[in-house]
């Protein structure tokens, strides 16, 4: 990839769910390009499409029409097993709603991804805990999801989406879930994944203090971009 | 209106929805009901058809006498006839020939008296049926023979032909001097009958002197005060009845038969009930959610429960109404196995298949009850648990802690218990009906406490997975397992079913080891000769009897040492059918035979049988009478009821009625019956037995087998096979039933995990892998059903054999566990849930993401 060219593109791209009378249209012809080492947030009503338009970045879901580029690879397009590699190595996902496997520890649902890489768990296990490290839940890498908080919930879930080093990172509503202090934590912990790592940051969020630490902020309503910021340079972010 | 409401909102909604997993369980209730079913019928349409068989026979005629082998004497005909109110008397003898050139065929032959009881025969063989081209030369010819319609044809033969045929005395040709058309007597043994005039009969088949049956007429009216005169006159002679006496004899004689078939379809009953089972928590596991808001929006718990029971007794009737119908089609499909199943006890053919109302009553309560009751605890609980609850557990969010973990110490409890019940079954239990709920109750004990000990099993083999396998495990080795920690109720009860299903095919497998092992090598030590010159196996009352002459030709061959002639024939014990044996003690004493003493004095025991100093009696026998050493049995006699001291009791397998065991010559002179059931033959010492076989065969025109212990074993193996095949069949079933299980356990644990799998394909797990952790689900379930179905069937198999066939039979069987058959279980159940988690595992890896994760 040029250093020129965007890490994220798309182009006209429409996202139709349902036919015939149940028709809704998730996106449409919406155009965006996002560069490496962007903080870029997805404002909006509730259905206007943001979950929709960072599912077709993360390959979670297909666009009825355009193209969809992530890195080098064309996501609309491409094998099933192309975009699953894609999202083991090279993109990070963080949901709502924590989605961490309730039967395995949080040193292990951390590992999920190095394992579904093929990695055996002696070599997975420290890097998730060096992740867990990262997010300051190490001394709860035994504990399993029911004995955690939805804080400490999410910050496995971020460490997990961050543990393959991924050069981007989708999350949903990463604080929905989560009260004004833990979220605080959250967006600080994000913040730090942005500055240290370099990691290309996409995420829909509703948080004023997330929106105000983004580099740039989209809006989107009724299927379309309509509006489009970007934080001055020099500003700091989180300020 | 609560009800109703509920009904129409939730449940009916709730079984569209969920198809499959209601067609298997109507598919589980209908299989358990049809078993049940076809079980009784088939029993029923058996006495049903001997019972048509007589009153056939019997004609106009409403009363019979009979009496066992050989035969009333004659002469009770002329005394039956002076008794007041009898109108006709008419003799009737039954026997059986082989067909050589057809090998299958063996002709039952009806000799009656065809110049005499014109009333009776008119009513039986009408004229028209009744197609005679020389009837002088039938009445004048010794072989003159009238066959059915249906049977000349098959055979190909016409009037004048001759048919070889093999008799007592060995090969004969019969003159076919008629034809017998139409339903009726032609009809009966599926065609194969023929008639002969009494006289030829009773010499063709050395029964000079004696009939089987005497068909009593009365005057109108007069049938009272007939058949009280008649018992009375003929007390200890002979049984007076109506038509169908001797059908219920053969009741007695199904008995344990029957009994085997019935825990046959008890073991598929109960895989059936845990299949009932399975679905049923599965799909209170899909409602839950469900159910919790119906209590938050105000539904009394009451009405939840008595709607979900509603569901599980709606899923029990349409099993219930289709299983039935198709119990009888099944009955009608086995008849013929079932007949050759108890064809070592009587030679029958089922022409119709007759419902057995009390074992529809059966099944239908079975098939109602059985998806309500594995459902009802679960339900009752679920209905009125805090919905905050369970919404937690809808969303995956329960601690996982689960209390039917905790029932092994319980379970153990419940299995020792069973086992030592069955196993010390008191001697003062003698009600047949109590010995089979015994074995039955003991074996669902047995069952239960499996099925209590499933989740903890699988959850301790999903700990020790997860210790021992810490470093190498990659996605498929680290998630697979966990199918056994997360669900370890769902697990556990998935491979209780596979494992009661195994341990029913087991225990069959056992059985029919244990038989081999033990019933050919008792024979063999009782009939130690060379080889036996039988139609049949020796010593069973149903193979068809030879002459003295035949023994007589035998023994005139150069090169044999030694003859001696046995004779198995059905005897009456005080109205109790019995196995009486007439052995040629001496004989077989000089030459190596060896009795197996249970109770009594074994020194001389053949010698003093010989010398007649008493008799012999089989365990079972003795179990049955409570009857031992020192004691008296008495039997009928063609002159009375007569005594005989118990010398001892001793293994018997022949049959298992019971067996009095008595010296040949003392059975020769009190039941006037010369006949021989088989030749046992010892060759001299330097001759080779093979050669001397071949002589012997020539000499007796190779009419009557010749057997070998190798011969008789197989005969054996033959005979088995067929009567075991409509248990193997049973089992059959039942392993289809638990397939059942497994497939529904892996298309529920992926539909259930929708939203799991698609995060696993979220966070960039391929579609292959995925498969691969689907299957590795379905192999450890499958797998660790077949271990368990393996340990479980050693427990079951040794309780049938030592503990239930013991009961039933009072056969004491030496225990063979079926290791090949074990040995494969484990890798055929973990093959087939390998196979049947292809397509839910394909479909599950192909799983919409953004749907199944509710991103939407």
């Amino acid at each position: 990839m040029r250093r020129d060219e965007a890490l994220v593109e798309l182009s006209g791209v429409t996202k139709v769910y349902g036919e015939g009378t149940g028709m809704v249209t998730g996106l449409a012809d919406v155009s965006l390009r996002v560069g490496a080492g962007e903080f870029l947030g997805i404002m909006g009503p509730t259905g206007g499409g943001k979950t929709t338009l960072i599912n077709l970045i993360g390959g979670l879901d297909r666009p009825t029409r355009g193209t969809v580029r992530v890195a080098d690879h064309q996501l609309e397009r491409a094998p099933e097993d192309v975009i699953r590699l894609l999202r083991r190595r090279h993109i990070g996902v963080v949901f709502q709603a924590f989605n961490l496997l309730p039967s395995l520890s949080a040193l292990e649902n951390v590992a999920l991804p190095l394992l579904a890489d093929g990695l055996a768990r002696r070599a997975a296990e420290p890097r998730a805990r060096a992740a867990l490290e990262q997010v300051h839940l190490v001394e709860r890498a035994a504990a399993r999801p029911a004995e955690l908080s939805g804080g400490e919930q999410q910050r496995v879930a971020l460490a997990r989406a961050l543990i393959a080093d991924p050069m981007l990172l989708l999350a949903d509503e990463p604080t929905g879930c989560l009260d004004t202090r833990t979220g605080a934590e959250m967006v600080d912990l994000l913040l730090r994944a942005h500055r240290l790592r370099g990691v290309t940051i996409i995420l829909v969020t509703h948080d004023e203090r997330i929106a105000t630490a983004c580099t740039r902020t989209v809006t989107v309503a009724d299927g379309a971009i309509v509006a489009d910021r970007r934080r001055p340079v020099g500003s700091t972010a989180g300020g | 209106m609560t009800f109703a409401t509920l009904g129409a909102l939730s449940v009916v909604r709730h079984l569209r929805r969920q198809r499959m997993r209601v067609v298997l369980s109507v598919t589980g209730v209908m299989l358990g009901v049809a078993l049940v079913v076809a079980t009784g019928t088939l029993a029923t349409s058996a006495v049903q058809s001997m019972e048509r068989v007589f009153e056939t026979l019997l004609g106009p005629a409403s009363i019979d006498v009979t009496g066992g082998d050989p035969g009333l004497p004659e002469e009770l005909v002329s005394l039956v006839e002076t008794v007041p109110g009898v109108a006709d008397a008419a003799p009737v003898l039954f026997a059986s020939v082989d067909v050589p050139d057809v090998p299958g065929i063996r002709l039952t032959v009806f000799g009656v008296d065809l110049l005499a009881h014109e009333t009776m025969r008119r009513a039986q063989f009408s004229r028209a049926a009744l197609q005679i081209v020389h009837p002088f030369d039938l009445v004048a010819s010794m072989r003159a023979v009238v066959l059915s319609r249906t049977l000349a044809s098959r055979l190909g033969v016409h009037a004048g032909d001759g048919l070889h045929v093999s008799t007592p005395d060995g090969s004969a040709t019969l003159e076919v001097g008629g034809f017998l058309d139409g339903a009726g007597v032609a009809a009966l043994f599926g065609g194969d009958v023929a008639l002969m005039d009494l006289p030829a009969a009773q010499q063709m088949f050395h029964r000079e002197g004696r009939v089987d049956v005497i068909q009593v007429l009365p005057v109108t009216g007069q049938e009272a005060t007939v058949e009280p005169v008649l018992r009375t006159l003929l007390a200890g002679r002979a049984s007076v009845g109506r038509a169908g006496v001797a059908a219920s004899h053969l009741e007695r004689l199904l008995l344990s038969t029957r009994v085997t078939f019935t825990l046959a379809a008890l073991f598929a009953c109960i895989v059936c009930a845990f299949l009932l089972r399975q679905t049923a928590m599965v799909s209170l596991a899909r409602r839950v959610e469900e159910i919790a808001l119906l209590g938050v929006v105000g539904f009394g718990r009451a009405s939840i429960t008595v709607t979900l029971i509603g569901e599980s007794l709606l899923v029990g009737l349409v099993g219930t109404a289709a299983g039935v119908p198709i119990g009888v089609v099944l009955a009608m499909l086995c008849k013929d196995a079932f007949g050759t199943a108890i064809a070592p006890l009587v030679r029958m053919h089922i022409d119709a298949v007759k419902v057995d109302w009390t074992a529809v009553g059966a099944a239908v309560a079975i098939g109602l009850a059985m998806p309500v009751g594995v459902a009802i605890g679960p339900l009752v609980r679920a209905a009125g648990a805090s919905p905050v609850r369970l919404l937690q557990r809808a969303r995956g969010m329960s601690d996982g802690r689960d209390s039917r973990l905790h029932r092994v110490v319980p379970a153990l409890g419940l299995a020792a218990a069973s086992a030592t019940a069955l196993l010390n079954c008191p001697s003062s239990v003698t009600a047949f009906s109590a010995r089979l709920a015994l074995i039955t109750t003991a074996l669902v004990g047995i069952f239960l406490a499996a099925s209590w000990c499933g989740p903890a099993v699988a959850r301790t083999v999903g700990l020790a997975w997860r210790r021992g396998n810490h470093g190498a495990a990659r996605a498929v080795g680290t998630l697979a397992p966990l199918v056994l920690l997360r669900v370890p109720a769902d697990v556990g009860a998935t491979a209780a079913a596979i494992a009661v299903a195994l341990a029913g095919v087991l225990s069959i497998g056992a059985l029919v080891s244990s038989l081999r092992a033990t019933l050919p090598q008792a024979l063999e030590a009782a009939l130690p000769g060379d080889f036996v010159v039988s139609r049949g196996l020796p010593l069973l009352p149903s193979t068809p009897p030879l002459s003295s002459r035949i023994g007589e030709a035998v023994r005139g061959v150069t090169g044999v040492m030694a003859v001696a002639g046995h004779r198995a024939a059905l005897g009456d014990s005080r109205g109790h059918p019995v196995v009486i044996i007439g052995y040629d003690a001496a004989v077989s004493a000089a030459h190596g035979a060896r009795i197996t003493v249970i109770n009594g004095d074994e020194r001389d025991l053949l010698l003093r049988v010989a010398r007649r100093e008493g008799v012999m009696v089989s365990d079972t026998f003795s179990r049955r009478f409570g009857l031992g050493p020192g004691d008296t049995v008495f039997l009928s006699t063609p002159d009375g009821e007569r005594g005989f001291p118990i010398l001892a009791v001793v293994l018997d397998y022949s049959v298992d009625l019971g067996t009095v065991v008595l010296d040949a010559s003392a059975y020769r002179e009190f039941w006037g019956d010369a006949s021989v059931t088989s030749y046992e033959v010892w060759a001299a010492p330097d001759e080779d037995p093979r050669a001397l076989r071949q002589r012997v065969s020539e000499r007796i025109g190779y009419a009557v087998p010749v057997l070998t212990s190798r011969d008789m074993r197989a005969e054996f193996d033959g005979q088995l096979d067929h009567a075991m095949s409509i248990a193997y069949a049973t089992e059959l079933a039942s392993g289809v039933i638990a397939l059942f299980s497994v497939v529904n356990f892996i298309v529920v644990a992926t539909h259930d995990r929708r939203r799991e799998i698609a995060l696993w394909g979220a966070i960039g797990t391929s579609r292959r892998t995925i498969e691969r952790i689907l299957h590795c689900e379905a192999c450890l379930v499958g797998g660790l059903g077949g271990l368990f179905g393996v340990l479980l069937g050693g427990v079951t198999s040794y309780l049938v054999v030592r503990g239930a066939v013991p009961l039933v039979s009072g056969w004491w069987l030496e225990y063979r566990f079926p290791g090949s058959a074990a040995l494969l279980a484990v890798p055929i159940t973990i093959a087939v849930a390998a196979v049947s988690a292809v397509l839910p595992a394909r479909r599950a890896a192909r799983l919409p993401l953004v749907e199944a994760l509710g991103t939407l």
